[in-house]
């Protein structure tokens, strides 16, 4: 796998943005990680648009989502990457304060490839996030960047 | 002595210094102080010695010196001063010379170094100076008073002082070895003087250990030879002394041990010291001995007390005997008496005891037998009813025992001891027989008194009979001295045998009644009674005592009859001896007889068959009372059994008489064969029927006599039995059919006797059959064929005949039940069929009886029964008949209409029929209730009558339309009461048509349906109501419920990120300045970090509790043992290090939401893990019971022995974070209990607790 595919994180509160990107550069891989503020910047991101508009083009190894954003909420953004045509191989990881069953359920069936609970534990919390930045940012094979489907 | 223990010291055990040991340490004392006084004292001489030698040399020469500067010095100045001083004549010693003026100044100098000027004032001096080895000498040179100058002289002293040293050095030596002399002197001059006292200390040793012959050697002519000598002596007499008193102990002890009593020592805590060899083989302990036992070892239960008893007497100071039963080791029982006597060093202490032990075992045993036989005597004697006396001849008294004076009816002692006392007694001639025999014995005349029998008269007049043994004992010389022996009373004896010998006598020759006539006489006269008679029982409705032999008073007297009821013999018959020994008139006041002859007693006994059955009863009948019943129950008991044997004989005589009889009576021919064949017995019959006489017959073969062949071929063995038809011939010639019964006589041997033939003429029968035949196959075929079920049931209750109609009725096939009772009657009815079978039999007859029979696939059928009796050629009913008919639609049909007749009653609907023109036939009773008229106002009346007038003409109309169309109208009809009340109506009216199809009646059925409808109205209006409401909260709650979601949601959401970030801050704050933290800064941080978790728990608690009162409820069959199982499992890490019982019993399966249930008990049992946390042993246990409240759940009980919980509180237990001990006693947010209150009631069972603090708390459910 390439080690220089991005890695986005998608939060729109500042200071877990800050806890989780210290758990990522932990993990070693501060480097390759870019924060997305909100849903729209997200899909902002993706389709590399308005602030990221000379970004290029490339699909990132992960998408960590968190859920409830301001403008597009995580659920919008995994319905609007599972539709695109282009997007709908991106893993997504959510990564939500929330471990309610209806968000569960919902981010499941929308599509999600993980769900992870912000732990109230910070020892914890750093290691899940590292866990998760590891196996994904490392250890699993992510699509090819540019995967159009075929069928 | 004063210390025993030195005393006894044995040799060689001194303390480490012994008399030798003291002496060689003065003598080296002597030595050392010499040696050190000598090597301290000397160097000191020796250096004086030679220093002073040295001091005076060089005095010597300085004087000289100082002698030739004084020549020289005046003469030639002082300029030659240094050559004087290299003239004068050193020795080698000299290592510096030279003189000074009076200032100090040197005027000449010879040697190496410079000398300050001397100051001496003296005019001669020297000094020694030990470190440069150097004398100094100086010299002042006066001539005439003046000062020429100072000469100073330093002499070498080094060859001086080495001489010092080496003199002192051998000096040294010197003294070391007579240190070793000294040493040596020592030891040999301490061994040569102690030497005697050792070996007198060694032989008093000797003799301390027992070596008596040992001596001190007295050899020495010294001190010690004197006092070796006396010791010796001293041992001597001391031996001679010991050795006798060893003699003398000895001479005890073997005493002792010899001794045939057992003698031990025991100690004050008893244990035995001493036991010599009885005592031991009393206890048989021969082969170990009895020392260092106790003899409560040996003591037999209960003994104990006993022996503790007699152990503190002795410890009073007193002697005591006393026995005691011990076991053996061996398991022997022995009884030993023990003389203890206590020893006592010093009065009032207790330092043991001797015992002396005695084996009376025998003896025990011995008075124990003597006991034994002495009463096993008298009881023989008592028994025997024979009492004893003596008779001494000397003081002529006689001394009776009591059981003699009470045989000769007097009180006890009543006896006065005088012989003629005794013989006067004796009534008539046997008294001078008595006399004669005792006299004769008295003076000697017969040698011995031999067994006389004689009759006595007692006071009360009553005569005995007694027999008297006795034996005579002499004096020396020969003479009688007394005598004695027993005597008996014989009386029952000798009247029993009297009696006996009478009846044998009379009787012996006699049968019959004449027997019984003679038995009764010879008892009456036996017994001396009035009347003695044997009685028969004549039953009836009165059973009779008939008389079949009577005596009075010895003579033969007239028979009588009298009732049994009511007479003594009511007792006896058939049943047991009955004896009333007095007052029989006033017993049996109903009996006239006994009052005419004046009866006073009364004595019968059954008389029995020998297979138990009553024949009857012998009894007699005294004017005075019995006395000895004992006689008269054996006599009559003889008697009884001879006359019921003898009234046996003469039944058995009277039934062969009788069978005799009816032999010759009976109309078939009968014959008796022997075993040959040859006929022995031929009645009349016979003679009628083959027309031989009797005495042409008896003696002939019958095969011979009939011309027939035998059909066992003779063999009377062969056969026993045998029926069948034969031909046979009479004495005419003629042949005719015959029926035959024989069958063998068996003997009481089993050998057959005879044979026994009967014989039936059948010629006539045979033609009476065959007509009956024809006429009976006619009968036979009409009943057959006859639509009605027939049948014949015969006496023995089997059926007989079952005709085609009954099969098809039935099931059954004639088959399957002729000869067999009636198949079809069911067991509730068994016993009404016999009844009627009973009657039917009986005589009677019966018409149309309804009942129900069971058909063969098990089916009841209904069925009227006529039956009547078919009687046999005698006219005696011996078969039923019996028609039957089924009438199982009939009744159907009957029960049917009696439902509906009750139906129609009972319905509480209004029914009303009419005729087709519409008059009312018939309403039911609801209607009357329902309208107000009754039943008679509107028979006849058209129902238009209960028209309102508000029913819409067209309603009616329809109604017509429908009913002429020939079909069923419904509506509703708005009526009037009687009363006028308006009532709505929903009838149903249809037309009843005959089978023509034409109308004949109309029916109506109404219901009242006035309440109904004003209930639906209201239900109608509380329905809207509801549903308005209905949906007023449903929409109330939904937006509530929405707000709660969205509630959660941003809780879950949101306000857990600020926790987290405190959190993780705070960790991030603590790692970074982690290396100047205080502890005060970092027990702050922790308090943060510490909150901020148990907020986030609280936050999550909360969120599960609201999650539990959304979430849908998935109910499905739940096996709690299961769940419980396994939640216990999970529950492990809490467990950890923890003994923890669970209890649970049989769980059952319910219906639940699994999770959600899990989830209760996962609650409560983490609950009760926490709350035993202080128990070593906690326990947790499960049970379930029926819920009491009757809604069918299931209660559950979790019980555990923890912590427990004020009672007060019970009510906050199921609260949201409602908690009853603090934080740091148990941890938890207190939301547990409320998951499961709301678990559980969302599956609408209840919580509660109970418990008590420190004790253990039981938390139910019910689901």
């Amino acid at each position: 796998m390439n080690p220089n595919r991005r890695i986005l994180l998608a939060e729109d509160d500042p200071q877990d943005r800050e806890l989780t990107l210290k758990a990522l550069s932990d993990a070693g891989m501060g480097s390759r990680v870019d924060v997305a503020n909100d849903g729209a910047d997200v899909l902002d991101y993706l389709h590399c648009r308005g602030r990221f508009a000379g970004r290029p083009r490339a699909i990132p190894a992960l998408l960590i989502l968190d859920l409830k954003m301001p403008k597009v909420d995580g659920l919008e953004v995994v319905r609007q990457i599972r539709e695109d045509e282009v997007l709908r191989t991106l893993p997504i990881v959510v990564l939500s304060s929330s471990r309610e069953e209806r968000d569960l359920i919902a981010c499941y069936r929308g599509g999600v490839n993980g769900y992870v609970v912000k732990s109230m534990e910070f020892t914890d919390h750093l290691r899940h996030v590292r866990l998760l930045g590891e196996f994904w940012g490392s250890v699993n094979e992510p699509p090819p960047e540019s995967s159009r489907s075929t069928a | 002595m004063t210390d025993p223990a030195a005393y006894h010291r044995g040799p060689g055990r001194f303390g480490p210094f012994t008399v030798r040991a003291k002496i060689a340490m003065l003598i080296l004392l002597l030595v050392a102080i010499v040696a050190i006084y000598v090597g301290v004292r000397m160097p000191t001489v020796i250096e004086r010695e030679v220093l002073g030698s040295a001091l005076r040399r060089s005095q010597q020469t300085t004087a000289m010196a100082g002698r030739i500067f004084i020549e020289t010095l005046p003469r030639q100045g002082v300029l030659s001063a240094s050559g004087t001083l290299a003239r004068v004549p050193f020795d080698s010693t000299v290592v510096y010379a030279g003189v000074f003026d009076e200032q100090g100044t040197p005027l000449a100098w010879l040697g190496p170094a410079t000398e300050k000027a001397p100051s001496l004032s003296a005019s001669r001096a020297s000094e020694l100076t030990r470190h440069d080895r150097l004398l100094r000498t100086v010299e002042r040179l006066e001539v005439h008073g003046h000062h020429l100058g100072t000469l100073v002289v330093g002499y070498d002293l080094t060859s001086d002082l080495i001489e010092i040293k080496a003199e002192v050095a051998t000096f040294h030596i010197g003294s070391l070895v007579l240190l070793f002399f000294g040493i040596a002197v020592a030891f040999v001059a301490s061994n040569w003087l102690t030497r005697p006292l050792t070996e007198l200390v060694r032989t008093m040793s000797s003799i301390a250990s027992g070596r008596l012959d040992a001596r001190a050697d007295a050899s020495s002519r010294d001190e010690f030879g004197a006092l070796g000598a006396a010791f010796n002596s001293m041992v001597e007499q001391w031996t001679s002394a010991s050795t006798e008193l060893r003699r003398s102990e000895e001479r005890f002890r073997s005493l002792v041990e010899n001794l045939s009593e057992g003698v031990t020592i025991v100690d004050a805590h008893e244990t035995i010291l001493y036991s010599n060899r009885a005592a031991d083989e009393i206890f048989g302990e021969l082969e170990h001995g009895l020392v260092g036992c106790r003899l409560t070892d040996y003591l037999e239960n209960g003994q104990l007390e006993s022996m503790e008893r007699e152990i503190e007497e002795r410890r009073t100071g007193r002697r005591s005997i006393y026995e005691l039963s011990i076991r053996r080791r061996d398991g022997q029982h022995r009884t030993i008496e023990i003389t203890a006597s206590p020893r006592a060093s010093t009065p009032g202490t207790y330092d043991g005891a001797q015992g002396i032990f005695r084996d009376v075992t025998d003896r025990k045993l011995a008075e124990a037998r003597l006991g034994e036989s002495e009463d096993r005597l008298r009881l023989a004697l008592e028994a025997a009813e024979m009492g004893t006396w003596s008779w001494d001849f000397e003081t002529n008294r006689m001394v009776w025992s009591e059981q003699l004076e009470r045989i000769f009816g007097l009180v006890p002692n009543g006896f006065g001891g005088d012989p003629e006392e005794y013989l006067r007694m004796i009534p008539g001639e046997e008294q001078r027989r008595a006399r004669r025999t005792m006299y004769d014995a008295l003076y000697g005349w017969t040698k011995d008194l031999h067994t006389i029998t004689h009759r006595i008269r007692r006071p009360d007049g009553s005569i005995r009979w007694v027999e008297v043994r006795g034996t005579l004992y002499r004096l020396e010389n020969g003479h009688p001295r007394s005598m004695a022996g027993t005597m008996a009373d014989i009386t029952h004896r000798r009247m029993t045998e009297g009696a006996l010998e009478a009846i044998v006598r009379g009787t012996a020759t006699t049968t019959g009644r004449e027997f019984l006539q003679d038995l009764v006489r010879e008892l009456s006269r036996a017994l001396g009674v009035r009347l003695a008679f044997i009685s028969r029982v004549v039953s009836g409705p009165s059973p009779m005592l008939r008389t079949l032999a009577v005596a009075d008073q010895g003579t033969a007297a007239p028979q009588f009859e009298c009732d049994l009821v009511g007479s003594p013999c009511e007792h006896v018959y058939g049943r047991k001896t009955t004896f009333f020994a007095s007052g029989l008139r006033e017993l049996f006041p109903a009996s006239p007889m006994l009052h005419d002859i004046g009866a006073e007693s009364y004595f019968g006994v059954p008389l029995m068959s020998s297979s138990n059955k009553p024949l009857g009863v012998l009894a007699v009948i005294g004017m005075h009372p019995i006395d000895d019943s004992d006689i008269l129950s054996s006599i009559m008991t003889v008697f009884g059994a001879r006359a019921a044997a003898e009234l046996e004989r003469m039944q058995v005589e009277e039934h062969v008489h009788l069978l005799a009889h009816a032999m010759m009576s009976i109309s078939e021919s009968v014959t008796i064969e022997d075993l040959t064949g040859s006929l022995i017995y031929a009645n009349d019959a016979f003679e009628e029927t083959y027309g031989y006489t009797r005495s042409e017959a008896i003696g002939r073969r019958r095969s011979e006599l009939l011309s027939i062949e035998e059909p066992s071929g003779g063999g009377l063995a062969d056969v026993a039995a045998w029926r069948g038809e034969q031909v046979h011939r009479r004495k005419s010639g003629s042949e005719f059919p015959a029926f035959l019964s024989t069958s063998v006589i068996p003997g009481e041997d089993g050998i057959p006797r005879g044979r026994v033939t009967i014989a039936t003429d059948l010629t006539l029968t045979k033609q009476a059959e065959e007509q009956l035949r024809s006429t009976s196959e006619a009968l036979r075929t009409v009943l057959e064929v006859s639509p009605l079920a027939i049948l014949i049931v015969g006496e023995d209750r089997t059926v007989e005949f079952w005709n085609r109609a009954a099969e098809q009725m039935f099931g059954w096939g004639s088959v399957d039940v002729v000869g067999k009772p009636l198949p079809f009657v069911p067991a509730h009815l068994a016993d009404a069929e016999v009844d009627m079978q009973d009657a039917v039999l009986g005589g009677g007859s019966i018409t149309n009886a309804e009942s129900q029979y069971r058909r063969k696939d098990g089916n009841t059928v209904d069925v009227a029964i006529s039956a009547t009796g078919l009687p046999d050629a005698s006219g005696r009913i011996v078969r039923m008949m019996s028609i039957i008919t089924d009438i199982s639609e009939r009744k159907r049909a009957e029960v049917e209409l009696r439902k509906l007749s009750v139906a129609v009653d009972q319905s509480q609907v209004s029914i009303v029929m009419t005729d087709a023109r519409g008059a009312i036939e018939y309403v039911n009773p609801f209607f009357t209730h329902t309208t107000g008229y009754a039943r008679e106002e509107v028979l006849g009346q058209n129902p238009r009558i209960l028209k309102s007038g508000t029913t819409p003409g067209e309603v009616y109309q329809d109604l017509w339309k429908t009913l002429s169309s020939g079909h069923e109208w419904h509506g509703e009809l708005c009526n009037r009461r009687k009363n006028g009340d308006l009532y709505w109506e929903f009838a149903s009216i249809s037309p009843v048509r005959d089978s023509q199809g034409v109308t004949t009646h109309f029916i109506a059925v109404k219901e009242d349906i006035t309440e109904r409808r004003r209930s639906e109205e209201e239900v109608r209006r509380l329905n809207a109501e509801l549903e308005r409401r209905v949906i007023d909260r449903t929409a109330q709650l939904e937006s509530a419920n929405r707000e709660l979601e969205a509630f959660s949601y941003s809780v879950s959401h949101d306000l857990r990120a600020p926790l987290r970030h405190v959190s993780g801050y705070v960790e991030m704050l603590r790692d970074h300045i982690n290396g100047t933290l205080d502890p005060t800064s970092r027990r702050y941080l922790e308090a943060i970090m510490g909150s901020a978790k148990r907020m986030g728990i609280l936050i999550d608690d909360l969120l599960a509790f609201s999650r539990l009162g959304r979430t849908e409820l998935r109910r499905d069959k739940v096996d709690t043992a299961e769940l419980v199982r396994e939640v216990w499992m999970e529950l492990e890490p809490d467990r950890v290090g923890r003994r923890i019982d669970l209890d649970c019993e049989e769980l059952p399966t319910v219906q639940a939401d699994r999770t959600l249930l899990k989830q209760v008990f996962a609650n409560l049992l983490s609950n009760a893990i926490k709350f035993t946390r202080g128990r070593d042993e906690a326990s947790v246990a499960i049970t379930t019971l029926p819920a009491d409240d009757g809604s069918g759940r299931m209660a559950f009980h979790i019980r555990d022995n923890g912590a427990g919980f004020d009672m007060a509180y019970a009510d906050k237990l199921f609260g949201v974070f409602q908690r009853l001990h603090t934080v740091e006693e148990f941890e938890g947010t207190g939301i547990g209990l409320a998951n499961v209150r709301r678990i559980v009631h969302r599956h609408g069972g209840k919580t509660w607790a109970s418990a008590k603090p420190d004790a253990g708390a039981t938390f139910s459910f019910t689901v």
